[in-house]
């Protein structure tokens, strides 16, 4: 039985539709990472999944709990944040923390112990508003964690965190996974998601694109990286490469993803049209590939609107 | 620290309990409330307004026209007294939207009705605290300040006064509710109330009287009607000692009576938080 399932799930806004027939499912134990570009409707549909946005089509079920008061006592065994971190900027941490602990009926101990675990409990008496980005994600990630939930959605919680506080967040996320928790990830930091998740869902235009585990995912074609005095010239032929796809300009290299041929024929063939490559190497293709693949090659925006 | 984790309790050793329950939405407001500087702001003007107000009451009651009474004293809580209020309820409701703190609280586990139903009895509450804060003010002027007149003993006029007052704040309380609702926003939410407020203060009799003038008796009965003119008269005490306090012609002055007035307001009260809950339910967070 998957925890997160959604099955067709749409919404539209009058003519835009935000999401499109959304279909996934996260399965028990799963870090679960879903990818897309700004505006590609990831936070749409985890607003669908929490309850704050009506589908207007299709339906979901967090923990096999499909009907409203089934989903109450799902969200229960859920901790949650969607976008920035939602608190009150004149409580203090704690008693931001406190407010959500009343609703979850959680004891004062767990909530210190949730201070400590992001280590916010010395600046816990101090207003939200005073506090960093690094700091309000922290917080929020220590509200997800308050009453032990098994499933976790946290949405771009790496935002706005230097490269010590994203590898906390990790260490955190890692740690929870451990333990058999199921987290649904929300992320615009590629390589992260890559080091964090089992699974990911890419999702373009309201629509899932690619789905499937990390390793099934980056396993299963190679990249060519070849490099050439004349890029552009390098570009134009390595286009016309039927054996090769998606080729592109990446830094002083471009990178194709080979499809059916080998390096043997690729260097011959360059030969013939006379491309002479300074460097030519296969590797294995990265969830960014993967990602610019599926996604037209839009960048994915650091502000989870989407 | 977050670098080195705690170990961490795995939800199955923990009881899930359902949230969603009314109890915990209004021990949250009251602890929003309570560290809210802008509550702690508008009931300090509501002491002050039911200072003045007491005072100047108090002046008035020199020449005996006033009764001398319980319902004097907590004076402040109408006019300016329930502008303070409804702005209370528009500051402790309408940035829930901006911060998304109520998307947070349904996120959490919340229902959405009864994160508003918290909302509401929080806002009854308030109106009685700042009534408390209106008497307790009224009453330590008139302390201070006795006023020339004798003091009467506990009425059913003073009651009913008492009572026009509260049905005054809960429409301007409900109006709050409903602006903070809708309009979603801090700034717009406190400028729709306030300009209303405002307008309708001015506008109403103004237009009323030229309604009159015109012969358009049945616009005039319609602007009487009004949210703040169903409250002004509840709260006047026109209604409730009109015998013992004439016009300036000297003649007793026509009023529609108590129950036909609580049944306007509570008409409005119950329309203002209906239209508020169906608007909250449909759209999203």
């Amino acid at each position: 039985m998957p925890v997160v399932e959604a099955r067709g799930l749409t919404k539209r806004y009058k003519e835009v539709v935000a999401v499109d027939g959304v279909t996934f499912a996260v399965e028990r134990g799963q870090v679960f990472g879903f990818l897309g570009p700004n505006g590609s409707g990831k936070t749409t549909t985890i607003a669908m999944l929490l309850g704050i946005a009506r589908p207007t089509a299709g339906s979901f079920s967090i923990f096999d709990a499909s009907t409203p008061a089934e989903l109450l006592a799902a969200r229960a065994r859920t901790g949650a944040t969607l976008e920035t971190p939602n608190f009150y900027p004149y409580l203090s941490g704690r008693d931001n923390l406190r407010i959500i602990a009343n609703v979850k009926k959680v004891d004062r101990t767990r909530m210190e112990e949730c201070l400590d675990i992001v280590g916010l409990r010395a600046r816990a008496k101090h207003r939200f508003k005073t506090y960093s980005l690094g700091m309000k994600q922290r917080l929020a990630i220590a509200a997800t964690m308050l009453a032990d939930p098994e499933l976790i959605v946290l949405d771009e919680p790496a935002n706005g965190l230097d490269p010590q506080g994203m590898r906390g967040i990790r260490r955190v996320i890692r740690a929870m996974a451990e333990q058999g928790k199921t987290i649904f990830l929300s992320s615009h930091l590629l390589w992260e998601v890559e080091r964090t998740c089992s699974h990911v869902s890419i999702i373009r235009n309201g629509r899932i694109m690619k789905t499937g585990s990390v390793s099934d995912i980056v396993a299963g074609d190679k990249n060519v990286v070849v490099k050439a005095n004349n890029l552009e010239r390098l570009l134009a032929v390595m286009l016309d490469f039927p054996e090769a796809s998606a080729a592109r300009i990446s830094d002083d290299a471009v990178v194709a993803r080979l499809d059916s041929g080998d390096m043997e024929t690729l260097s011959r063939y360059l030969a013939s049209h006379d491309v002479h490559p300074s460097h030519l190497a296969a590797e294995s293709q990265t969830l960014e590939d993967v990602f610019m693949e599926f996604t037209g090659g839009a960048q994915p925006e650091p502000d989870g609107v989407s | 620290m977050i670098d080195s984790p705690a170990p961490l309790r795995i939800g199955q050793d923990r009881p899930h309990r359902r949230g969603g329950s009314v109890g915990v939405s209004l021990r949250n407001e009251v602890l929003k409330a309570r560290k809210r500087p802008a509550f702690w702001v508008l009931t300090g003007a509501m002491a002050a307004v039911a200072g003045i107000a007491t005072v100047v009451v108090s002046e008035v009651s020199t020449d005996g026209s006033l009764p001398m009474s319980w319902t004097m004293a907590p004076r402040g809580m109408a006019n300016i007294g329930v502008l303070c209020f409804g702005l209370a309820v528009v500051l402790l409701f309408a940035p829930e939207f901006k911060w998304r703190t109520a998307r947070q609280s349904v996120i959490d586990g919340l229902t959405k009705e009864s994160f508003l139903v918290g909302k509401l009895l929080f806002s009854a509450a308030l109106a009685l605290w700042f009534a408390a804060v209106a008497w307790a003010v009224g009453a330590t002027v008139f302390l201070v300040l006795p006023p020339a007149g004798e003091m009467t003993s506990f009425s059913v006029a003073d009651l009913k006064a008492w009572a026009g007052m509260g049905l005054g704040m809960a429409v301007w309380g409900s109006t709050a509710f409903f602006v903070a609702a809708t309009a979603r926003g801090e700034g717009a939410a406190v400028g729709i109330f306030v300009a209303y407020y405002v307008v309708e203060g001015i506008a109403a009799p103004a237009g009323a009287s030229f309604a009159i003038s015109r012969g358009h008796e049945f616009v005039a009965d319609t602007i009487s009607y009004l949210p703040g003119r169903v409250a002004e008269e509840l709260a006047g005490n026109e209604l409730h000692y009109g015998s013992r306090f004439p016009a300036d012609s000297g003649a007793i002055p026509q009023t529609r009576g108590f129950a036909h007035l609580a049944g306007a307001a509570l008409a409005y009260v119950l329309t203002f938080v209906a239209v508020s809950f169906a608007d909250f339910r449909r759209r999203d967070l």
